[in-house]
């Protein structure tokens, strides 16, 4: 079992007293398994990828429960132990790159920072794999985008980076916080198409959290669905989406549109889009 | 990028030239006559049509324009209307005296504020915090010279550490030779080290007054820019990356140093116009007495010369400032340079764009 969260409740103190935003929440994600967690905006989705590697900040705050990984109960490591393990062994995308990487530092000077952190040396071969991966994110010449800024690059790359520096050390798990939902319809996809390349086919496992129920339909094997706080309904997604159990379920899966079509949904097989042919916008 | 500077330094010769008017406008304008104020009360008209020839105020206002702008930018500011001393050569020889506290006074304002922002940010809301908040409240209600005096009634009065707050000499010092006026610059000239750390030492007591009382504004630049930054999805990435706390920290700080530097020119023009207040208590003999005193008596040339140098020493701070914080973002650097927006140049055609319809 490659993530196991048990009866996490999370609270997040206000100036009326501490209100709980997870009341108990349980949950696993195998190995190779991608995990989809789906519920309205402040359901407490994001919570729970931020309770699990301890990313909350002040007035929030994990209250009680476990959440093991690989063996390790990381709630309770002291945080340079899974400092250690966070961009290693668990990789995070970040929902908007363009405020998740650092405006002002070159983007290989980044790579660089990660590698370091982790005690593996900046050097050459380092600065080639990260080359690699943007390239295998399907980045367009890599190695001019890892010598410029963020700010130069179009929301589809900019998020490819992202992907890329999540993956730079070979993480086991990859935790997603609506990794598409900043990007244009057009460029989720093939965003999406990447990541489960590089994740599942790869032999990792990966927790998404997205509102989309399309992406769970055609990316995920299981489906947590949240709302106001709790897990109302856990289970494999075709049968998630063809028998929904808890009324909630039932009036996300009528609010999607158009209908998800349970059992097998179509699934585009990824295509390498030829850029070049493109014709040109501008 | 040279484009960019030249079309800086351009503006900020424009801005010199409306300064000189204004400094000259201003003092001009001001009610009150310099003749009277030299001859006093019962001068009769004879003698102070004597003295307005003499200093030139019977000329048309235009005339006395025309001919300021010219002397100011051959470098002459005149002469003082009391002394006869040259405004020039005054402010040449006391400038550095102001700013060999001044500028280290802020740099320990913003080391300070620094360490006491970073403090409070990252234990927000809890007592280190609170007790920071107290204490910029305290420093910012006190006014400069109160600082100035505690200090000096602990460490002079009480325990006799610091110097005697006589000026920047002691009597046994002996003063190094002439060469440019400046008592600091000629020690560090003629290499008296013992003359430059004797002034160093009477300088202490006005740095860390100056250190103190702006630690308290640096400190809420930082703490504020800190604790936004904190919780940003950019510091969240930093963490989720597994960066170590300190790298995280320099990842925040460059989002603060925008904030900062701007603080610092502020700071700097505002302490050296200010600086009165501080030299009277140290008898420091710095620009600040010095102009306090040509303004008090209606000092004309000393106090255009005082405005005009001030006005463009602060003008310059900012167009050094501006220049560096566009140099130092690669956002605006990108923009700056090229005069339009970076992006496109490294997009591929259209990835992000919808397909068009064939």
């Amino acid at each position: 079992m490659s993530l196991k969260v048990n009866d996490l409740v999370t609270e997040f103190a206000t100036r009326r007293g501490v209100v709980e935003a997870l009341h108990g929440i349980s949950f696993e994600v195998g190995e190779n398994e991608v995990v989809g967690i789906v519920g309205e905006s402040g359901s407490g989705k994001s919570t729970v990828v931020r309770s699990v590697i301890r990313l909350l900040v002040p007035p929030g705050r994990v209250a009680s429960g476990t959440v093991e990984f690989a063996g390790r109960p990381l709630l309770e490591l002291r945080e340079s132990e899974l400092r250690a393990i966070r961009g290693k062994d668990i990789g995070f995308i970040a929902q908007n790159p363009f405020s998740a990487l650092n405006p002002v530092l070159r983007l290989e000077k980044q790579f660089a920072n990660i590698a370091k952190a982790h005690g593996v040396k900046a050097d050459d071969g380092a600065r080639r794999r990260a080359v690699d991966l943007l390239a295998a994110t399907g980045v367009s010449d890599p190695e001019r985008v890892i010598r410029g800024y963020a700010h130069e690059l179009s929301g589809g790359m900019a998020q490819r980076v992202v992907i890329a520096m999540a993956l730079y050390l070979n993480p086991r798990l990859v935790i997603a916080d609506e990794p598409t939902t900043a990007l244009d319809l057009t460029v989720q996809r093939q965003v999406l198409d990447t990541l489960r390349r590089l994740t599942v086919e790869s032999g990792r496992s990966m927790l998404i959290v997205t509102h989309d129920l399309g992406v769970v339909n055609a990316y995920c094997q299981r489906v947590l669905v949240m709302y106001k706080g709790s897990i109302v309904e856990q289970g494999r997604v075709a049968e998630v989406f063809t028998a929904p159990q808890h009324p909630y379920t039932a009036s996300l899966l009528s609010s999607a549109s158009p209908p998800i079509e349970p059992a097998e949904a179509e699934v585009v097989p990824s295509q390498p889009l030829e850029v070049a042919t493109w014709p040109s916008s501008k | 990028m040279i484009r960019y500077i030249a079309s800086r330094l351009a503006i900020a010769v424009g801005l010199l030239l409306g300064l000189m008017t204004l400094s000259f406008g201003l003092v001009s304008l001001l009610p009150g006559d310099p003749a009277v104020a030299l001859l006093g009360e019962y001068a009769t008209p004879a003698d102070i049509a004597r003295i307005h020839g003499e200093l030139g105020l019977d000329k048309p206002l235009w005339e006395r324009y025309v001919e300021y702008i010219g002397r100011t930018i051959s470098g002459d500011l005149g002469h003082s209307f009391f002394t006869g001393s040259s405004v020039s050569q005054e402010l040449w020889t006391r400038l550095p005296n102001t700013l060999v506290y001044l500028v280290p006074g802020l740099i320990l304002a913003l080391l300070l504020g620094l360490a006491m922002g970073t403090f409070a940010a990252y234990r927000s809301g809890r007592l280190p915090d609170k007790t920071f908040t107290a204490g910029v409240s305290v420093l910012m209600a006190m006014p400069e010279f109160v600082l100035a005096l505690l200090l000096l009634f602990v460490f002079y009065q009480q325990l006799h550490i610091a110097p005697a707050p006589l000026g920047m000499l002691s009597s046994s010092d002996i003063p190094p030779p002439k060469v440019t006026g400046s008592v600091v610059l000629d020690a560090v000239i003629a290499g008296k080290w013992k003359v430059f750390g004797s002034i160093f030492s009477r300088a202490v007591l006005p740095i860390v007054t100056m250190g103190l009382f702006f630690a308290a504004p640096f400190g809420k630049t930082v703490r504020t820019g800190l604790l936004q930054i904190l919780h940003s999805p950019q510091i969240e990435f930093a963490r989720a990356c597994g960066l170590r706390p300190f790298q995280v920290y320099r990842y925040a700080l460059s989002d603060v140093r925008a904030a900062l530097m701007t603080y610092m020119v502020l700071l700097f023009a505002a302490a050296l116009s200010g600086a009165a207040i501080v030299e009277s208590v140290f008898s420091w003999p710095g620009i600040g007495g010095w102009s306090l005193d040509g303004v008090l008596k209606g000092d004309m040339p000393v106090i255009q010369g005082f405005v005009f140098v001030m006005g463009a020493t602060s003008l310059l701070g900012y167009v050094v400032l501006d220049t560096l914080i566009t140099l130092l973002d690669p956002r605006a650097r990108a923009v700056a340079i090229r005069g339009r927006s970076s992006r496109s140049s490294l997009d591929t055609p259209s990835l992000d764009t919808p397909i068009p319809h064939q």
